[in-house]
């Protein structure tokens, strides 16, 4: 695109339209000046982009973030140094409503705006939360090291601000205290104390400059290793949201909440940001653009939208939050939700307008037709209320794509139809519209690439009002079928050197399924998972899961699953007499087989180690030690598939003292 | 024959000068306060004889003081970056040496929004900006708004939620200042950002300008091939220096002459 086009974007009011100035004309400009001037909206000093420019994302093919995320809780907090000090539980419960945010946040409408931001995410994908999975929140111990533990010149004043280098030295320390394999479906979230000043660069600092930010570093072994610098927003000079409500009446904690939910979102759609060129996911790609190279918080950055009585702007399962819009590219705005998720295959629409813009009120609109010719879908680019999209402005949209019928399937896409709708004024000429290219991607259910199809000229098509529909051909495309739905599972579970007793009641949850009873508990009352009791029994006639035991179970599942590029989790729970001590439980061996409707099995996991004196893959023990370890689920990879939330050390698989 | 030994020039320009009078003792140097250094102007001057009756002379053109020189009366204002120099003359006695003092007048963001105002004209936003430290009410807000969209710091930290203040009291630095210009130049048609190979290639022994984000070593990388900034002798682009009025003046100055508007370009 060269600069020279760009030179409209400056110029706001230069219009391809016709515009008779007449007296009626004036009168009403004034009148819609005059109401701007009353009502119109306000933008932060960070520029919230203006949608009628190039403000939407784009896709730059790295990867996304891939469901499901554990977020890891840094709180670095030496003596001396608060979180807030308003209260005598500030600190901790500081730490509590950012876990329970990340938490909260899973499977939620606001989350759901990332479904718009696709890419590829693991082989499969849980069902209706498109490539998003759950979102596990591990907050892990208070780190009270000092600053100055990396560097004597960096204790956290203006004058000596902690290094970028610092916080990632603080992310490996964890790391390894902690055993946990980072990678692109883990990120670090580190926070220090109020008035603790750090820079990311020379110049590039708290005291002038951000308000947190997200960037990611490698691990000797080439892992990646992401992480999101969260100071402590409250004491920052222009970090608030400006208008100081308080949801969960602790102001510190909310406030510091809308920046962090900008970091996390952008972390998830571009999370290799700052590494090469070519790991870059979703930004906005024109160097001259308001907001480049703006991510999907940039362009809403600290924006809250309508706020309730309460102070909160979303309520997230049942909790209320005050957090940050985020832009969405099919609503020309900033967004609190996105409805409904993409749960099937999809498609990309890049579209960049020529020299002649297409207007507020006008509307775009495309139809996908099979390879014979009948369209068997419309979907709308642009509706008349959204912004108009001025002259060589990108846009990005990224509909739900639905398999031509009648099946059978796979088919092939066809032609794609563009078509211009003008909605003429009566004081305006008919609209025309410049199409400088237009880019299309088909995405497979879990994001991965079907096929691209990229096509521009000067211009590549003009629609006006005698011509209003242009046609272009696409390569032959075909979506996949839906992923497999497994109406069942069978769990398979060996038992180290260390039982699990009888009174102990045994859980397995996975994503989207209420928990599932391995193991009930003879020493509690039933509880909605586990029909505990005296004499309650496992399916194989089991209480007490000794030493070695192997038990093989099968569960029906509530509703069909795709459970591949999910998770599950195994949690133990403690009914103690009054006369033991906690129990803990070494898991040697785990397998899951789902099962489809048509009876075909699919390996889901498959993790063990050899017994070998104490060793195991992972050791529950009673609360306040880990009592639950979570794993993915990945018929393509099921013996090499993650641990999710290792928080328990030495690194399982490996030695489990007892 | 010989011919005479001509004296030297500057003696020659000392016998000619008015202060070279028949005198005795020599008058003590006057004193300039404050001392040299950077201020946000404009500062005000003071100079102080230390000989009562003395006259004081100054000069503030780098030009050599002389009792031909402007009196000083009273304490003034330096409003840009100044040379101050000084003489003090008793009756009967010798003029005193001269006092120099040089002051650099800071350059601060505020400052840089209305210079660039002024040059280019900016449009304002389509909607108005809030920034937490410049109400509407200030002066400058005008200036800051218009300026805002091509003051992007996400061109250095893309990853960073961007705080709210404009830091209007905050000098401009080096890098700031480059990213506007770009910004402002390229969407007026009048440069052409280097792509990202051909900015690598530029930037290649830049121990600072190789480890930016991809666009900003675009952008750096632009500046440099259109003489906006110059690498430092070791190379660095030295992105926190703060620039000076004189700085970006000269900078302006040049671009006004080499870089003529695109027709139709929006001023």
């Amino acid at each position: 695109m060269s600069i020279h086009s760009r030179r409209s974007a400056l110029a706001a009011n230069h219009r391809s339209r016709t515009f008779a100035m007449s007296f009626i004309s004036r009168a009403l400009f004034m009148m819609a000046l005059l109401l701007v001037l009353l009502c119109g909206a306000i933008s932060a000093g960070a520029q919230t982009c203006d949608p009628s420019s190039s403000c939407d994302v784009e896709d730059n093919a790295g990867p996304i973030m891939q469901g499901p995320t554990t977020v890891f809780l840094i709180f670095w907090l030496p003596s001396g140094f608060h979180f807030d000090s308003s209260t005598t539980n500030g600190d901790t419960n500081y730490q509590n409503l950012m876990t329970r945010f990340f938490n909260d946040v899973s499977a939620s409408s606001y989350l759901n705006t990332l479904a718009q931001y696709p890419g590829t995410c693991g082989s499969n994908i849980p069902t209706a939360q498109s490539c998003l999975g759950a979102i596990i929140a591990k907050p892990l111990p208070v780190d009270t090291s000092a600053y100055t533990q990396f560097s004597s010149s960096s204790v956290g004043t203006a004058n000596q601000p902690l290094q970028d280098s610092d916080i990632q030295s603080e992310v490996q320390k964890l790391v390894t205290q902690n055993g946990i394999t980072p990678g692109i479906n883990t990120e670090f979230f580190v926070f220090t104390g109020a008035g603790v000043q750090e820079c990311i660069s020379a110049g590039v600092c708290t005291t002038d400059f951000f308000c947190a930010y997200h960037s990611n570093a490698a691990t000797a072994a080439g892992n990646s290793v992401l992480y999101a610098y969260m100071p402590q927003v409250n004491s920052i000079s222009g970090c608030g949201t400006g208008n100081g409500h308080s949801p969960n009446n602790q102001t510190a904690a909310d406030q510091e909440i809308p920046v962090m939910s900008h970091e996390f979102f952008e972390s998830m759609s571009d999370p290799l940001i700052g590494g090469s060129a070519n790991n870059t996911a979703w930004i906005s790609n024109d160097p001259t653009s308001q907001s480049a190279p703006g991510e999907i918080g940039d362009n809403c950055d600290l924006e809250t939208g309508s706020v309730q009585s309460n102070g909160s702007n979303v309520t997230l399962n049942g909790n209320p939050y005050l957090v940050q819009t985020i832009w969405s590219n099919d609503d020309d705005a900033c967004v609190l939700s996105f409805t409904p998720p993409i749960p099937g295959p999809s498609i990309e629409y890049t579209i960049v307008t020529g020299g002649d813009d297409l207007r507020g009120d006008s509307s775009a609109a495309s139809a996908l037709e099979s390879p014979a010719g009948s369209v068997f879908q419309n979907v709308t680019l642009k509706t008349q209320s959204q912004a108009g999209w001025d002259n060589n402005s990108t846009h990005v949209r990224v509909f739900q794509l639905n398999q031509p019928q009648p099946p059978p399937t796979p088919s092939a896409l066809g032609n794609v139809a563009v078509t211009l709708t003008s909605h003429d004024s009566g004081l305006e000429t008919p609209d025309n519209w410049n199409m400088q290219s237009l880019g299309m991607k088909l995405r497979n259910p879990n994001g991965s690439i079907i096929c691209t199809s990229s096509s521009s000229g000067n211009p590549l098509a003009r629609l006006t009002q005698q011509a209003p529909t242009a046609i272009f051909a696409t390569p032959p495309c075909a979506p996949p079928p839906s992923p497999t739905a497994f109406v069942s599972v069978t769990i398979n579970i060996i038992t180290g050197n260390d039982n699990a007793r009888k009174d102990t009641e045994l859980w397995a949850t996975f994503s989207g399924e209420p928990a599932l009873c391995l193991k009930p508990s003879n020493n509690a009352d039933s509880d909605g998972t586990c029909n505990n009791g005296g004499s309650a029994k496992d399916q194989n006639g089991q209480q007490d899961w000794g030493n070695g035991n192997n038990s093989t179970q099968t569960f029906t599942l509530a509703t069909p699953e795709a459970l591949d590029g999910g998770t599950v989790s195994i949690l133990m729970i403690e009914h103690n007499s009054g006369f033991e001590t906690d129990d803990n439980w070494d898991i040697q061996g785990i397998t899951i087989t789902g099962t489809d409707s048509g009876g075909n099995s699919t390996v889901l996991l498959n993790m063990s180690v050899p017994l070998n004196g104490n060793n195991c893959i992972a050791r529950l023990k009673g609360a306040p030690n880990p009592s639950s370890v979570t794993y993915n689920l990945s018929a393509s990879a099921p013996a090499t598939s993650n641990l999710a939330n290792p928080t328990f050390g030495p690194t399982p698989p490996g030695s489990c003292p007892q | 024959m010989k011919s005479p030994r001509a004296w030297p020039a500057s003696l020659t320009a000392l016998f000619a000068t008015p202060v070279l009078a028949v005198a005795g003792c020599m008058t003590p140097t006057p004193r300039v306060a404050p001392p040299s250094g950077l201020y946000t102007c404009p500062e005000t001057v003071t100079i102080t004889d230390a000989k009562a009756g003395a006259e004081i002379f100054y000069t503030t053109d780098d030009s050599a003081p002389t009792t031909s020189s402007a009196k000083y009366t009273g304490p003034f204002a330096v409003a840009a970056t100044d040379k101050v120099r000084a003489i003090a003359l008793a009756p009967g006695d010798k003029v005193s040496h001269i006092a120099e003092v040089s002051y650099t007048c800071r350059f601060n963001r505020g400052d840089f929004a209305v210079l660039m105002q002024q040059r280019f004209a900016l449009p304002p936003p389509k909607r108005p900006t809030v920034f937490p430290d410049v109400p509407p009410t200030d002066p400058i807000y005008s200036a800051v708004e218009a300026v805002a969209p091509f003051v992007d710091p996400l061109v250095l930290c893309p990853g960073c939620a961007l705080n709210r203040n404009f830091f209007p009291n905050e000098p401009i630095t080096r890098a700031i200042a480059t990213i506007a210009l770009v910004r402002i130049l390229a969407l007026r048609g009048q440069v052409q950002f280097l792509s990202v190979a051909q900015a690598d290639v530029l930037l290649a022994n830049s121990p600072d300008g190789k480890q930016l984000p991809p666009l900003a070593r675009q952008y750096f990388a632009t500046a440099i091939s259109r003489r906006i900034i110059a690498l430092r002798p070791d190379n660095r682009i030295d992105m926190a220096a703060h620039d000076t009025r004189f700085d970006v003046t000269d900078v302006l100055d040049r671009l006004q002459t080499e870089l003529k508007p695109s027709a139709g370009a929006p001023q």
